[in-house]
């Protein structure tokens, strides 16, 4: 069945040939959140511990295999422009904290998904609105009363291992205890005492090979790179870093050497050769043993450095070697010179090693703590280690949240479940018809207890009952059991599934804007895209609609 | 109701979701185990594979046969990924970790389509790859601890090479191979062994059997100018000069340009440039160097300088060989020439030598010999490059060895120890769990299946042999009694009351006693018997005339900490171990269906290999089942 639609004369007059033009709450609204719906209900099966992977392909034809929401929603280029709104809602919470981009989709979906019913009894788009808005701000105000935790030390192994578990759990289920002490240690090795944690610092190098398992952590840099010299291996290492090729340098006007008699002739390459020895030894005598360099290493330097005993390391790029800089607390020097002891990094151990078959470069701090660090994550396929690489990224964020805020929140659906019943009872005190809206605003918290139970096998509406008779004893922190069986509940604070306190915060409120500003629009005014559009392939089912 | 689609995505985009989703990306990796099935073991067919760029490739190596079939079934391809991981981490097994994830993957489906959520199925699969993963390792034999000495024997190294090369096209020729490839391992260095010392050269013609190992450096003769055959072929003590400059008339630098007034300086010119070439050879004939081999090319000027001292050269060695002979002789690649005679590598004999059709130069007798050279000869270029491929896989084997020094028995043995071993824990699961764990159980039969399957035996009769066997196993009870003066009768019996097993003990009190096991049970009940053997004893001691400890719990699993037993003043420090004697049992591939102790039978494999091949397996199906929608974006109009 085609599509009707009604083009109002006075309208599409105005328009260019080919435009499209949609409005009221039929055309336009409706059809926004129908596509907003379907959308996080594409990522509603992957939220939690047990949401099931999803196989992207993308437009250069590398295949994804994940269930992080953002990764999805990245690869998969969303057209719709409704769709499009929550999607920009879900980075933002990327940038802002890092984690939690699906909740923001689901809980988007959901919202509008009940702004749908409300719209279809008859209540006006502003009092939804409106009512969503006056919800929001009262699921804010209550936030922090679920606050059941907050991290206390976070230098402290074991608690940051606690936190960061349940982020990594809803990635790698499985493997969570593992992963989030291996993130921990990461994160608290290079967490400095004046509190300011960048995300950066925690480095990622993926080597296939072995399990999930062997993966390791280690204070330093590891680089898949190989040692350029003889030397690959120095223990108390002072680095000499240079940006520029290990060469001898070039004119950077284009010139010609002149020659006027056969003795100069005799003495040229003589003379390129001792210069280059002089500043090798230079190096040498300055106290470097290793050399560091962005660009390639001449024949006649790798020479040299060998007969030095120089341990020479090629990176590829500016950001290695800044973020090496920084490890090793070393000056990139832009010019081959001695380099001043100021200037000179150190490391305790730099070492080539052969890690399943590749061979990395490795720059290891033993005794105190370096400013990175890297986790080194094994893996049996290429997919399964990139997706442990954002559970890990996950884990960090998390912890970076946490030094913004310590505050924690049950998770696991406990927090959602006392959201949505304070303010179904706010609701209830709220004269006029916004109140319809408050409550479904409520109503839409269910969706995430919901989401949890289904992907596990279990009857959501079972949990959901049994969380509120729960709930309604007063006990806050109770959530979804996901190891029990059938719809089982536990005190989610014993079991340390906890949530940051402003993962929630501003998912709910990215969230809420999103939904808020799809249903604002009343209106679709599509110009022809440029090139006009393609024809249709073939009669394939053209006129279907299924 | 019906409705105008709506288009989210990108026009051309593609969705495929649902549990009929998950069974076809099940059925696709059972399908992939069914390309190399053929290729497992010492009986293994080879696979002839013509790829994309019409290349023919001849091998029953599992990672280059799934590597050349190049699978785009995005599923699929987690085990061409995983029998790549294989290869990178321990480098033999790629056909085992195929085969044994598709085999997971097979019977896992039947439980997906009888309604086992994925989630439960992943979480039990991850479980029972954590038991079979402990299984090994209390299975494993250290071979360091068991051949007295610090270090690994001969011998015991043959071994592993020689299980390794039992599945590769020059399986007739193992005993040959696997010594040379020892060999080879054994003069790297050993503190890192790094593979890229040992060098393989393939030479058309003569027989597989004519291979040979080179201790020290072998490359094939790189081109020379006129004059090198008045060159010397053969040198004792060789002073060797590796050099990364060129020994030819050329302009200094490219960017260079002279300014001449007269036709005699001009003339100085030519001569300045005759004199630097010359000066350069000058000076290694003044260090008096035989060998000189450049990475760069050596004009004729310089090869006929050389042939008139004696003075062997070779120009244009690859990178690699010039790494190996450094390694080898010592020295160092030098830029420029010094007097400085430590630069220089030294190597006792060097030598020019015919091989087939072609012309070695050979160093041996390397006072640094870290270095050493296959020297592959055969008919088919075909033949030499599987031949390569085997040896590889035999060389990482014996690598692995010395790095992890736990070994496991081949020909299934490990496997069925597995399986039984899951199996029997599946029995102590409740839940859903039970049935994933003896699906995985099941799974790891294939391997001594297939084994015999591709020898041409009846594999349900050796599978049951195995299993029978593998079931054989012995309680071993042993214990301190106390508090009794004379000679003691002890005896067990079941719940039933039956014998199981007696023995009479000295005054010292110590007994050990040994009963089969009933598999049928995870826990079974026993009684102990305690009676002095004379009756006069029995009536100076009244009270212990007959001491009965009765419903002591055995488990049938695992062995149990020491514990202390006490009734009626009598005490038994008492302790219980499990013999599973028939845990290395596998198949005899000499001798039609029957089976062998692979461990006397010296049929062994490191378990490394088998556990990283588990936990491959493992990871990828749990991959594959974790998928429930895949989306494909339309290919970017630039691809």
């Amino acid at each position: 069945m085609a599509l009707h639609v009604p083009k109002p004369p006075g309208f599409s007059q105005m328009l260019k040939d080919g435009a499209k033009h949609f409005s009221g709450l039929e055309e336009a609204v409706f059809r926004n959140i129908r596509a907003c719906k379907e959308l996080s209900q594409t990522t509603r099966t992957a939220y939690g511990p047990n949401g099931m992977n999803k196989m992207v392909i993308n437009h250069l034809e590398k295949l994804f295999v994940t269930n992080d929401a953002a990764t999805i929603l990245r690869e998969l280029e969303v057209q719709h422009p409704a769709a499009k709104m929550i999607v920009m809602a879900s980075h933002m919470q990327e940038q802002e904290v890092g984690d939690g981009t699906n909740f923001v989709l689901v809980f988007a979906g959901a919202l509008l998904e009940l702004a749908e019913e409300l719209l279809r009894m008859g209540l006006s788009v502003s009092e939804v609105i409106d009512g969503y808005e006056k919800a929001c701000k009262k699921a804010l105000e209550i936030l922090p009363d679920c606050v059941c935790s907050s991290a206390k030390n976070l230098h402290d192994l074991n608690e940051v291992t606690s936190f960061i578990r349940t982020a990594v759990m809803s990635k790698q289920y499985g493997n969570e205890d593992f992963l989030a002490n291996l993130i921990a240690q990461a994160c608290v090795s290079i967490y400095p005492e004046s509190g300011n944690f960048n995300v950066d610092s925690v480095r990622v190098c993926k080597i296939l090979g072995c399990g999930v398992t062997a993966s390791t952590v280690l204070h330093g840099m590891v680089f898949k790179k190989e040692a350029e010299g003889d030397v690959t291996s120095v223990k108390d290492a002072k680095i000499a870093v240079f940006s520029c090729p290990f060469d001898c340098m070039v004119t950077e006007t284009k010139g010609t050497v002149l020659i006027n008699n056969a003795q100069e002739l005799m003495n040229f390459s003589k003379g390129e050769e001792d210069m280059m020895e002089a500043q090798v030894k230079a190096i040498k005598e300055a106290g470097a043993n290793v050399v560091v360099t962005g660009g390639k290493v001449a024949d006649m330097a790798l020479h040299y450095a060998n007969k030095y005993k120089l341990m020479v390391v090629r990176l590829n790029t500016k950001w290695d070697l800044r973020r090496l800089c920084k490890t090793v607390g070393a000056v990139a020097l832009p010019k081959m010179m001695a380099p001043t002891p100021d200037e000179m990094g150190h490391c305790d151990n730099v070492y080539l090693t052969e890690v399943g078959d590749t061979q990395v470069v490795v720059f290891k701090h033993e005794k105190e703590d370096g400013a990175i660090s890297t986790v080194v994550i094994r893996g049996s396929t290429d997919n399964l280690m990139d997706d442990i690489e954002r559970a890990v990224d996950d884990g960090v964020n998390t912890f970076k949240v946490l030094v913004r805020d310590k505050r924690l929140v049950p998770g696991a659906g406990a927090t959602e479940i006392e959201l949505a019943k304070q303010i179904t009872s706010f609701g209830e005190s709220c004269p006029g018809l916004d109140q319809y809206a408050i409550k479904k605003f409520a109503e839409a918290f269910e969706v995430f207890p919901r989401a949890l139970a289904e992907n596990s096998g279990v009857k959501g509406n079972e949990l959901i009952s049994k969380l509120y008779s729960a709930h309604h004893d007063g006990n806050k922190n109770i959530g979804f059991d996901i190891e029990g069986d059938g719809p089982a509940v536990k005190d989610v604070l014993e079991a340390g599934i906890l949530d940051p306190y402003l993962v929630k915060h501003w998912g709910i409120r990215l969230a809420t804007n999103a939904a808020i500003t799809v249903l604002r629009v009343d209106q679709i005014i599509m110009a022809r895209p440029a090139g006009g559009p393609k024809p249709p392939q073939g009669n394939k089912d053209f006129d279907d609609d299924d | 109701p019906m409705r105008p689609t709506l288009i989210i995505l990108k026009e051309g985009s593609e969705t495929e979701g649902g549990r009929q989703h998950l069974l076809s990306n099940l059925d696709a990796c059972v399908a992939v185990g069914e390309a190399v099935r053929t290729t497992l073991g010492p009986c293994g067919m080879d696979k002839l594979v013509v790829d994309s760029g019409k290349k023919v490739t001849v091998s029953n190596d599992g990672a280059t046969v799934m590597k050349c079939l190049e699978v785009v079934h995005p599923a699929a391809r987690a085990l061409v990924e995983i029998a790549e991981s294989q290869d990178a981490e321990v480098g033999d097994g790629t056909t085992s970790v195929v085969l044994l994830a598709s085999e997971m993957a097979g019977l896992v489906k039947r439980l997906v389509s009888d309604g086992v959520h994925p989630t439960s199925v992943i979480r039990a699969c991850r479980k029972a790859c954590a038991m079979a993963v402990s299984k090994i390792e209390s299975t494993a034999v250290n071979i360091r601890h068991s051949s007295g000495e610090g270090g690994i024997g001969h011998e015991l190294l043959e071994r592993c090479a020689s299980t390794s090369l039992n599945s590769k096209l020059i399986s007739q020729h193992k005993d040959h191979f696997a010594k040379l490839v020892v060999k080879a391992v054994l003069t790297l260095d050993q503190e890192s062994l790094p593979l890229k010392m040992i060098g393989i050269k393939k030479v058309a013609g003569g027989s597989v059997r004519d291979s040979s190992l080179i201790d020290g450096v072998a490359f094939k003769k790189a081109f020379s100018y006129a004059g090198f055959e008045m060159q010397p072929k053969t040198y004792k003590n060789a002073k060797i000069a590796l050099l990364n400059i060129e020994l030819e008339l050329k302009s200094e630098r490219d960017n260079a340009e002279l300014r001449l007034g007269s036709v005699e300086d001009y003339q100085r010119v030519i001569d300045a440039e005759w004199s630097i070439l010359y000066s350069k050879l000058e000076a290694l004939c003044k260090a008096r160097v035989n060998v000189v081999l450049s990475r760069l090319p050596i004009g004729d000027v310089a090869t006929q300088y050389f042939a008139d001292r004696d003075v062997f050269c070779a120009g244009r060695i690859p990178d690699d060989d010039m790494k190996r002979t450094l390694n080898a002789c010592g020295g160092c690649i030098i830029s420029t020439i010094s007097d400085d005679h430590s630069v220089y590598g030294e190597c006792g004999l060097f030598e020019e030598v015919q091989i087939g059709a072609q012309r070695f130069n050979v160093f041996s007798q390397c006072p640094r010999a870290k270095s050493c050279t296959f020297i592959i000869r055969g008919g088919a270029q075909h033949y030499m490059d599987e031949t390569e491929r085997s040896l590889h896989d035999a060389i990482m084997v014996v690598r692995r060895t010395l790095k992890n020094d736990l070994i496991v028995g081949g020909g299934g043995a490990c496997e069925m120890e597995i399986s039984k071993h899951l199996r029997n824990m599946s029995a102590t699961v409740p839940g859903k769990d039970q049935l994933v764990i003896r699906a995985v159980a099941r799974a790891f039969e294939v391997i001594p299946r297939q084994l015999s399957d591709n020898a041409g035996f009846d594999s349900i009769n050796i599978l049951t042999l195995l299993r029978q066997k593998h079931a054989e196993c012995d309680h071993i009870v042993c214990g301190t009694i106390r508090n009794t003066s004379a000679p003691i009768h002890i005896s067990i019996h079941n719940k039933d009351n039956k014998l199981l097993a007696t023995t009479t003990t000295s005054n010292a009190g110590q007994f050990t006693l040994k009963f089969p096991i009933n598999t049928s049970l995870v826990a079974d009940q026993y009684s102990i018997t305690i009676k002095p053997t004379d009756a006069a004893a029995a009536n100076n001691n009244k009270d212990q005339s007959s001491v009965v400890f009765k419903n002591i719990v055995l488990s049938n699993l695992a062995d149990e900490p020491p514990t202390k037993l006490t009734e009626a003043n009598t005490t038994i420090d008492f302790k219980h171990s499990i013999d599973d004697k028939g845990k290395w049992f596998g198949i005899d591939i000499n001798k039609v269906d029957s089976i062998v102790d692979t461990f006397d039978a010296g049929i062994w494999e490191p378990a490394l290999v088998k556990i990283n091949c588990i936990r491959a397996a493992t990871e990828a199906i749990c991959l594959v089942l974790s998928v429930d929608q895949t989306i494909k974006a339309p290919p970017s109009a630039a691809n």
